[in-house]
């Protein structure tokens, strides 16, 4: 591994105010809180958790489409709330993101050439021809016909325009891609194809990628590190042989327990964690997931487990220990 | 007497098309556990509602046989038709949020499907509704009958949605993608609350999705649906542990969870036809790895093979290799 990791975030959080109607103050939403992580060159970090824990707002703090509220960002080794023009210039073109549905993400008006190789225009310094000859590159690299150049997105498949969106964000070079949900919009054997293709990918360009996710199956393919996260919170944080083989947090555990896997036998009623996420607007005091927990003690009810490390990784719960 | 037998649907939007589902054929017997498998575009969820009898203009079925607990689906008057759904045959759907009427409260909604089925008056009609809401898990259920569909998660929303697809005790619920739209954990519950049921009210349950961990834990039988035609059919434990057809075959091996470390998955190449660009033969030949000559001039008929039935002409031995 060479250099600083091309994205470190310590203490990141993200708070957003939202309306209580017009007479009453907005209310204060922790979206992220005290989340702290690297992502070394080349290596894949997984973040995992439910709906509404987080997630997609740590995406777009690293694709610096949003400010961070306190903490810490660093993208290449650079602050991400750099003021020098040039330097955030050179950092936005250093992270890329892909979406996660490609019916959405890509400009129906568009040709498929124009559309990757739209950042190469705004970069200059190249030819027409010259930057013609980069897209039907990078497009065969993705496994698409150069051919496809003059097309719309309406004329492609799902996969196919997966793999255009994912030629648009290689094609400045990036560092760090950002892959928020990359295959859920997909079908299975698309999946297989995209989830292939992402790992060629990193091997051929030692490209990083924070890898946003739900499917367990995919993360434990695709990851080097997994940060779980449970309501804008790090419940665990780790390699991620380590985390999804011995999960040492009771979250991490359900939700490895609640994924459905082909060899099952008939199931079994396994009730691991109660109810549901509550609202992130009124977070249970303590430890956030104390409501639904089955080992939750008075303790977790007072005190907020802080961040501590325990067998290899980061684990925030007051009995990791002995779980 | 089988409680769901349909042979030989075929169903096609305006004269003249190419059928969106051919020749599909499922025998349920009461109290079963069915899952049909396939990507999406396959034709499961069309040949759900042909059986719910939810096909418009310009939708034609056609069927050899469409029979629900002795009775001719394609005979009965509309009117019957309707008696039937909602009371003895029920489904729920994938996006629990756009099944449900915004305007109206749970309660309404519940007991409207009471009112339409039972004699039971206003304040029984009541009473089963917090029954069933509590039978969902839903807590507080008396003041949750106050509540709009958007005033709960999406999670209690497919709650509520389960409780009125049993209001009235269904003998077949068609779940299609019941858990697609929902967190994991909340997945598992679901997936447990409708399993519960079922064995508490001995009703039959098919079960429709794309993802084939979800059937393996469920479902005693599978159904695989490719390009419109169900591929293959046996008891869930051999299909998954040696599926004869080869896209049951190439779609277990592109799951992630059966390659360790980061290996490059089995993925099967190329895509799933559309409805125009299916192919002459075997609709899957295009994608198979022992497409041969025949393959690609006859379309292969749904036979038996192993403990069920496959649609291919050079059927796998079930080792994973190709069969004599």
């Amino acid at each position: 591994m060479t250099g600083p990791p091309v994205l470190r975030a310590r203490n990141l959080a993200r708070t957003y105010p939202v309306s209580r109607g017009p007479f009453r103050k907005p209310a204060t939403l922790h979206a992220l809180d005290g989340v702290s992580f690297a992502v070394p060159v080349g290596k894949t970090l997984a973040v995992v958790g439910e709906s509404g824990c987080g997630k997609s707002t740590l995406g777009r703090l690293s694709a610096m489409i949003e400010t961070p509220s306190a903490g810490r960002l660093e993208i290449d080794g650079t602050d991400a709330a750099t003021r020098d023009p040039r330097e955030r210039r050179r950092l936005r073109r250093a992270v890329q993101m892909v979406f996660q549905d490609p019916f959405a993400s890509l400009n129906p008006r568009a040709t498929i050439g124009g559309i990757v190789g739209e950042a190469l225009a705004i970069n200059g310094g190249l030819t027409e021809a010259e930057r013609r000859q980069q897209v039907d590159e990078m497009l065969r690299r993705v496994g698409l016909s150069p051919d496809l150049a003059n097309r719309y997105p309406h004329m492609l498949s799902g996969g196919q325009r997966q793999r255009v969106a994912i030629a648009r964000a290689l094609i400045p070079r990036p560092k760090l891609v950002i892959a928020d949900e990359p295959t859920s919009a997909l079908d299975l054997s698309i999946r297989a194809q995209v989830l292939n293709l992402l790992l060629d990918l990193q091997q051929e360009f030692g490209v990083a990628y924070l890898f946003i996710s739900h499917d367990l199956p995919s993360v434990r393919h695709i990851a080097d590190r997994v940060l779980v996260l449970y309501l804008g919170r790090t419940a665990e944080y780790g390699r991620s042989d380590a985390v999804l083989a011995r999960p040492r947090h009771p979250y991490t555990r359900a939700l490895l327990a609640s994924a459905p896997r082909l060899d099952d036998g008939p199931r079994r009623p396994r009730r691991l964690l109660a109810g549901e996420p509550p609202s992130p607007l009124a977070p249970p005091g303590g430890c956030p997931l104390r409501t639904r927990c089955p080992h939750a003690t008075a303790l977790c009810a007072e005190v907020a487990p802080l961040p501590r490390r325990i067998d290899g990784r980061v684990v925030s719960c007051h009995h990791a220990d002995h779980v | 007497m089988p409680l769901l037998d349909v042979r030989h649907l075929s169903i096609a939007f305006g004269a003249g098309e190419q059928p969106v589902v051919d020749d599909f054929s499922l025998v349920l017997e009461e109290g079963e556990v069915v899952g049909i498998a396939g990507e999406s575009g396959c034709g499961k969820t069309v040949s759900m509602l042909a059986i719910m009898g939810l096909i418009g203009w310009p939708g034609r079925i056609t069927a050899g046989l469409m029979r629900f607990a002795g009775q001719d689906l394609s005979a009965l008057s509309p009117r019957k038709r309707r008696s039937l759904l909602g009371r003895d045959l029920a489904m729920v759907f994938q996006e629990p949020k756009s099944s449900l009427n915004p305007c109206f409260t749970i309660g309404f909604q519940i007991t409207e499907t009471l009112a339409a089925h039972t004699g039971l008056g206003r304040r029984e009609r009541r009473s089963r509704a917090v029954e069933l809401l509590q039978q969902v898990g839903i807590p507080a259920p008396e003041s949750r009958l106050r509540s709009f569909p958007h005033q709960l998660s999406s999670g209690m929303n497919q709650r509520v949605m389960i409780a009125i697809a049993l209001a009235c005790r269904p003998r077949l619920l068609i779940a299609d993608e019941p858990t697609t739209a929902l967190d994991v954990t909340v997945q598992a519950q679901i997936l447990d609350l409708l399993l519960e049921r079922q064995r508490e009210t001995g009703m039959a349950l098919l079960l429709v999705t794309h993802d084939l961990a979800v059937i393996a834990g469920t479902a005693a039988r599978v159904l695989v649906m490719y390009a419109g035609k169900v591929v293959e059919e046996g008891p869930t434990r051999e299909v998954f542990a040696s599926p004869r057809h080869p896209y049951t075959q190439a779609s277990l091996d592109a799951l992630p969870e059966r390659h360790a470390g980061h290996a490059r998955l089995a993925a099967l190449p190329g895509s799933v036809p559309g409805l125009d660009e299916r192919p002459q033969g075997c609709s899957f030949h295009p994608r198979c790895r022992f497409a041969a000559g025949v393959c690609r001039r006859e379309s292969p008929a749904l036979l038996p093979a192993g403990h069920g039935l496959v649609r291919c002409h050079l059927p796998l031995a079930g080792d994973g290799t190709r069969g004599p």
